[in-house]
């Protein structure tokens, strides 16, 4: 699919995506381990989360996990898009981060405002 | 995880509205979390934990609804409008797929509404460019007009002297300059080209600094300057000089006198003021050479033909001028004893409203015939629009069936209407350029900065609240009623919705009596113009041709009899010309603007205020003009000798002989004494729209003015003369050229075209206002039509049942038209009372006609009446016509 004009991937997505990167799982699953990895920062609710799978699964970066189904749920896994998805969106961010480093913005924050 | 927990109903609820495709996949997986996470919580926890899960799935179900696609942007605001404008594109396309499958009816919408929207954006660029748009010049809205009044003679607007303009110049500190200007003709000779007479202002030298003008090539002049220059217009400088810019410095001469060009006027530039003539081919500065006084003396006071413009100073206003003008006035009535008797005082006007001021009427009333016409255009379209959205119900309601929310609904039918509008807006625009042409062509005499006017951005921006009025006018009603309408009645469909007339009755009374306004206008316009037509002057026009010459005082020595020799000579010169009858001179010439009142006084001390008129003995006989008592004027006579009309004659000696007797008056400046030894019968010599005034007439022999035209009439043996002007023209400038090379003949024309410029108004105003009633008579009664039409046969079933329950033809015939009656007769009530309201606002166009005339009115009502019961007729006729079987059984 064509993804230009690129726009930013929303921290949800973001959050799902490294989730999947440990391999398939199911929607619930998925909302407890970014729970757990942002430490409560980012609680999602079941519209936002499925949505996004919804719409991820659309794009192609998700695929359903063969024979998924647990009862009433379904497990899903990155695709190979997905995978290469997730790196840019990460070497994006590694190179914000390595620039504010090289400007000093990063240390100064370590020991809060001083 | 147990099956069958239970799931709050919220959640269940929000997610009924995401989109299905979410739906089907997420439903379980949504339901399963939901329960999960909220197992473990209570109370209030739960309940807030509940809340924020049903508004994470309702903001899901929204963003999902609004991109279907993967879009990915963060920004909600930004969301939103995406998804307002896509469902917009949506509906847009929708609307014209809808318009484009009834192309008919479409078109015939576009039409009628391009035709109302044409003639009133025609309209309102003439109105705007002459009654609102700001004059061309540098800050417009301090320039003031001033000229003097005389109350007691009840003159509005008279000249003024040069000394005048150098007391207002000096003492009206309000003004921050004042520069003063009169029109004059003078003899062009000394170019290649033969003599020829042109309008030559004189102006002070500020003039140009004043209103801001630049040259177009050299320069303009300026105060002080030496008076031996002359600037062009750029007319003359294109039709005499050939448009070549190295005419500066080229020699000219005007009536014999040496000047020199110093440069050429912007094409734009044109100076339209009230009483001064509006052409002007030549600008020269100030200087002594008139023979007939001292025009710009600084202490003349007997020589007032200038006009003044004044720049209020920045913080001045008008009212500070008027007060320094009146004590000014008080002043000079003292000083100057003929002031003091005129009641002379200097009266200020703001220049844009003075000079606009004989359009406003006529444009006025054609602004709102205009409104008038594209109000009728909408009520047709209303129910075109109406009609159209009752057949589209069973469309309608399946849109409304399948969720279509009531508001897009509404907007998808608006939007239909504002594509018919655009359309049309689009195409009336172009029916707007034609018509600019034809109106500025149709141009009558008197109506000022018709130059002007261009369809600029302003009629742009007009047309385009036209546009958007109109849709919401005819499209508002319709769309609301369609979308308001409950969801069973649609499906199954209007047509059972009952037998209320609904709009259309309002439609048809609103449509009569606007055209009934409109007609009755154009039918009081109409009358005027017969009855100026059939106006007697008591002389036939038709075989009478003028012309006029000025005799420059440099060559002609007045005071010597030159003139009254020259006059002689062409006189007999060209009575002798083949086909022509006889030939007069005659000042101000019949039917030309130029007033020359004056004063009488008998021996008694009766004094009389008369028109004074130069005219020799010919032209009594000539215009047919009865002379009735003592004789004319005889080469014998010497110059103390005057010719009355009976009505100065009888209000000077009531009831007894005037021959004999005499009179002062001053034609020639001085008073004189005159012997009366004629007596003619009173004609109408300027006006036609007047009654005769009182004249008094003098010997062109005696004429003792110089660089003054002097009017000639022509009698020809053919009854009409404008057939023998290709003849007769050549022959006489020969004859003219033959006296003197020098002397151009000026202004040759039919007296009948004088008499038809004197109506131009009343026709101009007769041919617009008679174009948009008809327009309006037909579109309402096509309205008118098309109501009844549409009723009827909504009903053709009741029609039916009646006809098989024995009701005759006839009756059903009188059934329908009486129900149109019912509505035309209202239209025509409320359409009376309008045009006796709105008539005033015709009054000043009108001659001999009362604005609200019975009899017109009457009559106008009378025709509207029949032509709707017409409409009426022939859909009432079609459906007596109809089968009770067929009907019947077609249900």
């Amino acid at each position: 699919m064509s993804r230009s004009p690129r726009s930013l991937m929303t921290p949800a997505e973001l959050h799902i995506l490294l989730s999947f990167a440990d391999g398939p799982r199911h929607g619930y699953a998925v909302q407890q381990d970014v729970e757990a990895r942002t430490e409560g920062g980012l609680v999602l609710g079941p519209g936002t989360l499925y949505e996004a799978i919804h719409r991820m699964l659309a794009r192609g970066w998700l695929l359903e996990a063969p024979d998924s189904k647990q009862g009433r749920r379904k497990a899903y896994r990155l695709s190979d898009d997905g995978a290469l998805e997730l790196r840019r969106e990460l070497g994006r961010l590694d190179r914000v981060v390595a620039w504010a480093r090289s400007r000093n913005l990063l240390d100064t924050s370590a020991g809060g405002a001083s | 995880m147990t099956p069958g927990r239970t799931v709050p109903r919220s959640i269940q609820w929000a997610l009924t509205c995401c989109p299905v495709a979410f739906r089907d996949a997420h439903r379980d997986e949504i339901l399963a979390d939901a329960a999960d996470r909220l197992d473990p919580t209570r109370g209030v926890r739960r309940f807030r934990l509940q809340v924020s899960m049903t508004l994470d799935v309702l903001r899901a179900a929204y963003r999902l609804r609004r991109h279907p696609e993967s879009v990915n942007r963060r920004i909600f605001s930004e969301r939103h409008q995406a998804g307002f404008a896509d469902s917009l594109w949506i509906d847009l396309r929708s609307a014209g797929r809808a318009l484009l499958r009834t192309p008919g009816h479409s078109l015939t919408i576009v039409f009628t509404l391009a035709l109302a929207l044409g003639l009133a954006i025609n309209v309102f660029g003439v109105f705007y460019g002459v009654l609102v748009q700001p004059l061309s010049w540098d800050q417009p809205d301090e320039l003031v007009y001033v000229t003097s009044s005389w109350k007691s003679r009840g003159v509005d607007r008279a000249g003024l002297s040069g000394g005048d303009f150098y007391d207002v110049r000096r003492d009206v500190t309000s003004f921050d300059d004042v520069a003063a200007l009169t029109v004059r003709r003078q003899n062009l000779t000394g170019i290649d080209s033969p003599a020829s007479q042109v309008y030559v202002g004189w102006a002070s030298g500020n003039l140009f600094d004043l209103l801001g003008v630049e040259a177009r090539h050299g320069r303009v002049f300026r105060d002080g300057e030496d008076p031996e220059i002359v600037l062009l217009s750029d007319q003359l400088w294109r039709q005499r000089f050939g448009a070549d810019p190295a005419v500066l410095g080229r020699k000219i001469e005007l009536d014999g006198w040496p000047y020199s060009i110093a440069g050429v006027l912007p094409e734009d530039f044109r100076l339209e003021l009230p009483g001064q003539s509006s052409r002007a081919d030549l600008w020269r500065l100030p200087d002594d050479r008139w023979s007939n006084g001292d025009v710009w003396g600084q202490d003349t006071r007997n020589v007032g033909i200038l006009v003044m413009l004044g720049r209020l100073r920045a913080g001045a206003s008008l009212a500070d001028a008027e007060r320094q003008l009146a004590t000014l006035s008080t002043g000079l009535r003292e000083q100057v004893p003929p002031y003091g008797e005129r009641g002379w005082a200097l009266r200020a006007e703001p220049l844009h409203a003075t000079l606009v001021e004989p359009a406003r009427p006529l444009l006025t009333l054609l602004l709102g015939a205009a409104a008038f016409v594209l109000a009728i255009a909408c009520a047709n379209v209303m129910h075109l629009v109406l009609i159209r959205a009752q057949s589209r119900a069973s469309e309608l309601g399946m849109r409304l069936a399948l969720g279509a929310p009531r508001l897009r609904l509404l907007r998808l039918l608006l939007l239909e209407c504002s594509l018919l509008a655009g359309a049309a807006g689009a195409l009336g625009f172009g029916f707007a350029m034609a018509g600019q042409r034809i109106l500025t062509a149709l141009r009558p005499d008197g109506l000022p900065r018709f130059h002007e006017i261009d369809l600029g951005s302003s009629t742009l921006l007009f047309a385009v609240c036209a546009v958007t009025v109109s849709t919401l006018l005819f499209g508002l009603w319709p769309a609301w009623h369609a979308a308001r309408t409950d969801l069973s009645k649609w499906l199954r469909g209007w047509r059972t919705e009952g037998r209320s007339g609904g709009v259309g009755p309002w439609l048809v009374s609103t449509e009569v009596a606007l055209s009934l306004i409109l007609l009755a206008g154009a039918a009081l316009l109409f009358q005027s113009l017969l009855r100026l037509q059939d106006v007697d002057p008591g002389y036939g026009v038709d075989d009478i041709y003028t012309f006029s010459v000025s005799l420059p005082s440099t060559r002609y020595d007045f005071r010597a009899g030159d003139t009254g020799e020259f006059l002689t000579r062409l006189e007999s010169e060209v009575t002798a010309l083949p086909g022509v009858r006889g030939s007069a001179a005659v000042w101000p010439g019949p039917l030309m603007p130029s007033r020359w009142g004056g004063d009488l006084e008998v021996p008694d001390g009766t004094t009389s205020r008369a028109q004074y008129r130069i005219a020799s003995s010919p032209f009594f006989d000539l215009m047919g003009i009865p002379h009735l008592e003592g004789r004319l004027f005889t080469a014998a006579d010497d110059s103390s000798v005057v010719v009355v009309s009976r009505s100065l004659a009888e209000s000077m000696w009531p009831g007894r002989d005037a021959i004999g007797r005499t009179l002062t008056a001053s034609p020639w400046g001085p008073s004189e004494e005159f012997e009366v030894i004629g007596v003619v019968d009173d004609v109408q010599l300027r006006d036609l729209r007047e009654a005769p005034e009182p004249h008094a007439y003098f010997d062109p022999r005696h004429w003792s003015w110089a660089d003054w035209e002097i009017h000639w009439i022509v009698k020809t043996e053919q009854p009409d003369a404008a057939a023998a002007e290709a003849g007769l023209v050549p022959a006489l400038q020969d004859r003219v050229a033959a006296q003197d090379p020098l002397v151009p003949l000026a202004d040759p024309r039919p007296l009948r075209h004088l008499a038809e410029d004197q109506m131009s108004l009343q026709r101009f105003a007769l041919v617009l206002v008679g174009v948009f009633a008809s327009v309006a008579a037909v579109l309402a009664a096509v309205g008118l039509y098309g109501v009844v039409a549409y009723s009827v046969n909504r009903r053709r079933r009741e029609m039916g049942i009646r006809m098989a329950l024995g009701s005759a033809r006839s009756g059903i015939v009188a059934l329908i038209v009486r129900r149109g009656g019912r509505w035309i007769g209202t239209g025509i009530a409320i359409g009376l009372g309008g045009a006796l309201l709105l008539g005033r606002s015709l009054e000043s166009l009108l001659f001999e006609v009362g604005a609200r005339d019975p009899g017109t009115l009457g009559v106008t009502a009378l025709a509207v009446a029949s032509i709707g019961l017409a409409a009426c007729l022939v859909p009432a006729l079609r459906a007596a016509r109809v089968d009770p079987a067929t009907v019947l059984r077609a249900d």
